[in-house]
């Protein structure tokens, strides 16, 4: 490994709302991890039981639950959940069944209603999932009482853009649940973003391959070389929390494994582009572009309506990357956020659902855009972009070896430190360990 | 349609890489005929000139994809788009090459990885 240069960080920490300061790394070991839980049945049945129900998991988009009335329904394993916007403004979570004989009352990914009643005998209930009316309820000789057979509801509560809920009726606060990440993207405002792609891909893979993918940035120069050239892979910040990690990926500069850092290559000139900096214009070498565009977005941020003062001048550029523990995955950019939520398949530890949504921040000026469709579809159906292509191709073998025989399991670098913490993360969801915050 | 190079230039199971016009052309000789491809792998942009030819299929160095060089079309992943293909015309003794817009990278349609 040579690396030829050092990227230049952010000059003033202290006046970062984010907190930027490097956590100290937990010594989390050196063994391999074992590649059994990326398959076995026994070990997706403990997840369920001890981590899927008993977190915090990312419900819906708030633009999907603008008006009283409006619902979404949303799938995790073998639940389907829905969650509303009362008469009252209230967000409400509640399962997808009715209390009567198990029939679904919520149908579609989403809409706008008044009452949920089920199609099997019309059993009907409100926007908070109590039952309201039961027809010939007079011919259950027991009762049928609404006040008993209301569907079961689920915490929820919401932060930021989204709405979030939980199968755990004892669950903590959502704030407390997710810690760090309030204070450190609070200043991105994502409430403010528009949702402009949203897509669920079934992946021929477990969930965690898919989070461990986006977990680290070795895998950069053998899976996506073209990005050497407009990213930086090994100079990234790597920080653990409590449940949760980040790294800061730095954008707008050539990796510092390549030696020539200076020519502009046409993806970074794309990456001017859509920064608002000519590259036709620019003066500089590609060692100048990444604080140029910052600069650039300084001076022009207010002119094109953008508010960016609570963030830093490397947000401006640099890619800040988190985990929620345990599924989102979060791309974030000054004017955007590509989130991957995985979901684990309902049956098969070899599958699973990679959800993957962009949201952008539009000029204040500009009319809100039309929602984009949700489209659903099997790996290779469909391209997700080259980098994501890239990603996605390596993901069924990579499943493949973890049934091998001959795999030993994760044998892991410090780039891969972020794997490692999810890793004991959920490790300490399984064993019932309290979880440490680790310094 | 361009002249490349000679037809006495590449031996049979041999290729080379020329840039015509801006665009890098692969030219390939299998079984007497000359085919010609845009010299990128579909998957992550490597020049497919440094890789090997195994009878039609031409295989990338850096992460094995195979195309067949009669078409273009993928032979083997982790490649999942053809490679543009190139019509071949042999006239006064050089090969030539009739260009077309190539295929370009998958772009996402939104975000900053492009």
């Amino acid at each position: 490994m040579t690396v030829y240069r050092k990227i230049e960080r952010f000059a003033d920490p202290q006046k970062s709302r984010t907190p930027v300061e490097k956590m100290p790394d937990p010594d989390l070991g050196h063994d391999f991890i074992p590649k059994e839980r990326y398959t076995s049945q026994a070990f997706m049945a403990e997840e369920w039981e001890r981590v899927w129900t008993k977190v915090w998991l990312m419900g819906a988009w708030i633009g999907d639950l603008k008006n009283p009335g409006d619902y979404v329904v949303t799938e995790i394993g073998k639940e389907s959940v829905v969650i509303t916007r009362d008469e009252n403004n209230q967000f409400n979570a509640f399962y997808n069944v009715c209390s009567h004989r198990g029939n679904q009352v919520a149908y579609g990914a989403s809409g706008n209603t008044e009452t949920f009643r089920c199609s099997y005998h019309l059993w009907e209930y409100n926007l908070r999932g109590e039952l309201i009316h039961v027809p010939d309820a007079e011919t259950f000789r027991q009762g049928a009482p609404c006040d008993k057979l209301s569907i079961v509801r689920l915490p929820c509560q919401a932060w930021s853009g989204w709405v979030w809920f939980s199968l755990n009726p004892d669950i903590e606060p959502l704030e407390e649940f997710l810690g760090i990440i309030v204070p450190h993207l609070n200043p991105y405002h994502f409430e403010r973003m528009q949702l402009v792609n949203d897509v669920t891909v079934e992946w021929e893979c477990n969930w965690k391959t898919s989070v461990d993918a986006f977990n680290e940035t070795y895998h950069v120069a053998g899976t996506h070389p073209q990005l050497m050239s407009m990213l930086e892979d090994m100079d990234v910040q790597i920080d653990c929390y409590e449940r949760h990690n980040r790294y800061l990926i730095p954008f707008g500069c050539v990796s510092t494994h390549v030696e020539d850092g200076e020519t502009i290559s046409q993806a970074l000139k794309n990456f001017m582009r859509m920064n608002h900096l000519d590259p036709d214009q620019f003066q500089g070498t590609g060692l100048d572009v990444r604080r140029a565009v910052q600069r650039n977005w300084r001076a022009k941020a207010p002119d094109l309506g953008f508010d960016f003062s609570e963030l830093n001048d490397d947000q401006l550029t640099d890619d800040y990357h988190y985990l929620i523990f345990p599924n989102i995955t979060l791309n974030i950019h000054c004017n955007s956020v590509m989130i991957f939520r995985q979901r684990p398949h309902e049956t098969d530890p070899n599958r699973m659902y990679y959800d993957l949504q962009n949201y952008s921040l539009l000029p204040p000026d500009q009319p809100e855009p039309q929602r984009p469709l949700h489209r659903h579809f099997k790996h290779g159906e469909e391209s997700l972009g080259e980098v994501l292509d890239q990603d996605a191709s390596n993901l069924s073998m990579v499943q493949k070896g973890m049934n091998s025989t001959g795999y030993r399991g994760l044998w892991i670098s410090d780039q891969e430190l972020r794997v490692r913490h999810f890793h004991k993360t959920l490790d300490d969801y399984l064993h019932r360990q309290p979880i440490r915050w680790m310094k | 349609m361009k002249p490349v190079i000679r037809i006495s230039e590449l031996d049979e199971g041999q290729m080379c890489a020329h840039t015509v016009e801006g665009v890098d052309v692969l030219i390939c000789q299998v079984e007497g005929n000359f085919y010609a491809l845009h010299n990128q792998c579909s998957h992550a942009r490597q020049k497919l000139s440094q890789g090997r030819l195994r009878g039609f299929e031409v295989i990338c160095p850096l992460h094995g994809a195979r195309f067949d060089v009669r078409s273009g079309e993928v032979t083997s992943a982790p490649a999942a788009r053809p490679v543009t293909s190139f019509p071949v015309t042999l006239e006064g003794g050089k090969v030539h090459v009739t260009l077309k817009q190539v295929d370009q990278p998958a772009r996402p349609q939104f975000g900053p990885l492009n």
